[in-house]
């Protein structure tokens, strides 16, 4: 029951930066523009957040990461809408940068690699619900700021008139360009927006989990937050579905390593495979009918 | 053209870097060009850096020609060195003769199997390579650690305390034709791939195939080509490839001894990428760039001991120069000071025309 109640509870926290990075790759998806960088973007999230945040605190650690976030989507859009390169390339490229210049800078003598990281917030009343209180509310402020993202993000997506316009540019540039509309400076917004929210992802990753940053820490979950907004047909709501369920094939693994009869019998790496696998297993059950949004790959003009 | 500007671009992109971080950049690269290409031995010791990432450059470049972008080199280099470390055991008694070919093929049939998984999830299921791919490289990557883990690992060899696998047969290690470099007979191997999928893109009917379904699929599959058979063959082929590269990785780098190490790797699956991008497809081309790969490599790690500017440096250029090649603006900005010759590029000719079969 204990061992339940920590792995849900890991869950949620590990479903948090997932969320972040899939909640920005559908914007940025939705305005038509592939985003495959959302790995690097988390990476370079990740690093900024423990290199601010340890002299800073952690609003500046945030603040970094929103930055550096902000930079690389400003690079991908310009990328692919500017320069004419093709999304996936330039997605490609990002993940190469973001992997060197983290790498590089962990190497340099006096960068810090190690932060505080914000302190759990015990929702009042509410933490005292049995299993529920311990699963839902003593987070990391993260985890509530991801989950809320995704209502905003549906709100934002069908409720207001850029995100009509975001989802438009995606769909039919041509008609949103008839109508008066710079679809370039649209798509610019929507990745910069993006890349904020996987860097911040990306935070939640080394200052909100482990304090610390090491070498490609983000291990594939960029990729796993792409393959949950295909599992969740570019929605907000199926992507959180994807994620939590992504999210609890990480906890699960690490969990189970704790437990006697499981953890000294199968081995780590076995375990350890659980997410990968669980991502394939879940693309092989759900790719099949979706639809990307149409004009996802165009560039710019 | 195109690349030496971009290369000049990376290079000076990430002087400032190295000046921004409080180390001195000509020291860097001074040291940097003379640990690659200073002596005979840093240019034999290139040539061996470059042989795998010729062999998983061309391996991306016959699932690129098809429209498959396959960033699983990693995975299927992992898992190549893995089929070949088994079979070059079981088979250690075997005279070089049958031996080394087990070797090879062991590594090109895991490496290609590695491969169509991802294709078959495409061809049945819809699933874009590019995530799958990478899912597969971690799993084989975990497959790997597992398979030589020092307790419980079936492939480890007791007589190690680290993680090793069972070494293969000696009769299937390649000598080092350059002593203290890891240039060996594999090298040849490799080269010979190059003239071999030349071949096979533009004169087999399978690289035909290929090149009409990367084109268009849905003209290639009217004109009634089996697309998702051809999708599947040129991903089989491309983990093929990649799968060699590890095997004889295995066989031939002197530091492995013919076993299966941790961090066997180390990201030259995201190498092959950059030099077929760099290489513009063309066999040619793609010598040339792993070559100033293996050269990029080699000298950053050569800087790092010398100067101490970490050599994650190379992957910085690396980035950088994916997007200066791959930016068409750069190539109409060439195009504007030579007018005079027209740089027609062959992927831009018309597709050929697919009698009906």
């Amino acid at each position: 029951m204990k061992l339940l109640v920590t792995i849900l509870a890991s869950t949620m926290s590990l479903s948090a930066p997932l969320i972040l990075a899939a909640m920005g790759g559908i914007l940025s998806e939705r305005s038509g523009v592939v985003i495959i960088a959302l790995e690097g973007m988390m990476l370079g999230g990740a690093f900024a957040a423990i290199a601010f945040g340890s002299t800073g605190g952690v609003l500046a650690g945030l603040f970094a990461a929103l930055i550096v976030g902000a930079l690389l989507g400003l690079l991908h859009a310009a990328a692919t809408q500017k320069m004419r390169i093709g999304a996936i390339v330039s997605g490609v490229a990002i993940n190469i940068l973001a992997s060197g210049f983290t790498g590089y800078l962990s190497k340099v003598p006096s960068i810090p690699k190690e932060a505080e990281g914000p302190s759990i917030w015990n929702i009042p009343v509410l933490c005292n619900i049995p299993v529920l209180g311990d699963v839902l509310f003593r987070q990391s402020p993260f985890t509530y700021f991801a989950w809320i993202t995704v209502a905003a993000m549906s709100f934002f997506l069908w409720r207001t008139p850029w995100g009509l316009r975001v989802t438009a540019a995606g769909e039919n540039p041509e008609a949103v360009k008839a109508a008066g509309i710079n679809v370039v400076r649209l798509r610019f917004g929507a990745v910069m927006a993006a890349g904020m929210l996987a860097a911040l992802g990306g935070a939640q990753l080394s200052l909100g989990l482990v304090q610390n940053f090491t070498d490609n820490m983000t291990a594939g979950r960029g990729f796993i937050a792409l393959a949950a907004i295909v599992f969740g047909r570019w929605r907000p709501g199926g992507a959180l579905i994807a994620c939590v369920f992504f999210a609890f094939a990480d906890a699960l693994q690490s969990g189970l390593q704790l437990v006697p009869g499981i953890g000294n019998k199968v081995p780590s790496e076995l375990l350890a495979m659980l997410p990968y696998v669980a991502t394939l297993v879940a693309l092989v059950f759900f790719s099949k009918q979706v639809q990307a949004p149409a004009a996802t790959g165009d560039t710019g003009d | 053209m195109r690349v030496l500007i971009a290369a000049v671009i990376g290079l000076v992109l990430s002087a400032a870097v190295i000046a921004a971080t409080g180390y001195q950049p000509v020291d860097a690269y001074r040291a940097m060009f003379s640990e690659a290409l200073g002596s005979v031995e840093s240019l034999a010791g290139v040539l061996g850096a470059a042989t795998p990432l010729l062999l998983l450059a061309l391996g991306f470049t016959v699932a690129f020609k098809a429209g498959l972008f396959n960033i699983g080199g990693e995975g299927q280099f992992v898992m190549g060195a893995v089929g070949a470390a088994l079979l070059g055991h079981a088979g250690r008694a075997l005279p070089a003769i049958a031996l080394i070919p087990l070797v090879i093929a062991g590594g090109m049939v895991t490496g290609a199997a590695w491969a169509a998984l991802a294709a078959l999830m495409k061809a049945k299921r819809n699933v874009h390579e590019v995530v799958s791919t990478i899912m597969l490289n971690w799993v084989a990557l975990k497959l790997s650690t597992y398979l030589i883990n020092t307790v419980y690992g079936p492939m480890h060899d007791p007589a190690s305390q680290s993680p090793q696998s069972l070494p293969i047969g000696s009769n299937a290690v390649l000598p080092t034709l350059f002593a203290r470099t890891d240039l060996h007979a594999g090298v040849f191997l490799a080269l010979l791939m190059v003239p071999a999928v030349a071949w096979l893109l533009s004169r087999s009917v399978l690289g035909f195939e290929i090149r009409a379904v990367g084109k268009n699929r849905f003209a290639a599959r009217t004109y009634g080509i089996d697309e998702g058979r051809v999708l599947l063959r040129a991903m089989a082929v491309s983990g093929a490839l990649a799968g060699l590269a590890g095997a004889m990785e295995l066989m031939g780098v002197s530091a492995y001894a013919g076993a299966l190490k941790p961090d066997f790797a180390a990201g030259r699956g995201f190498d092959g990428i950059t030099i077929a991008l760099m290489g513009g497809g063309g066999p040619l081309g793609i010598l040339a760039a792993s070559l100033f790969l293996g050269a990029l490599r080699l000298g950053a790690i050569g800087m790092e001991t010398l100067t101490g500017v970490p050599k994650e440096l190379s992957f910085i250029v690396q980035g950088i120069l994916i997007l200066a090649v791959m930016t068409p603006v750069l190539a109409d900005y060439l195009r504007g000071f030579r007018k005079s010759r027209p740089s027609a590029s062959p992927d831009a000719a018309p597709p050929p025309v697919v009698p009906p079969s």
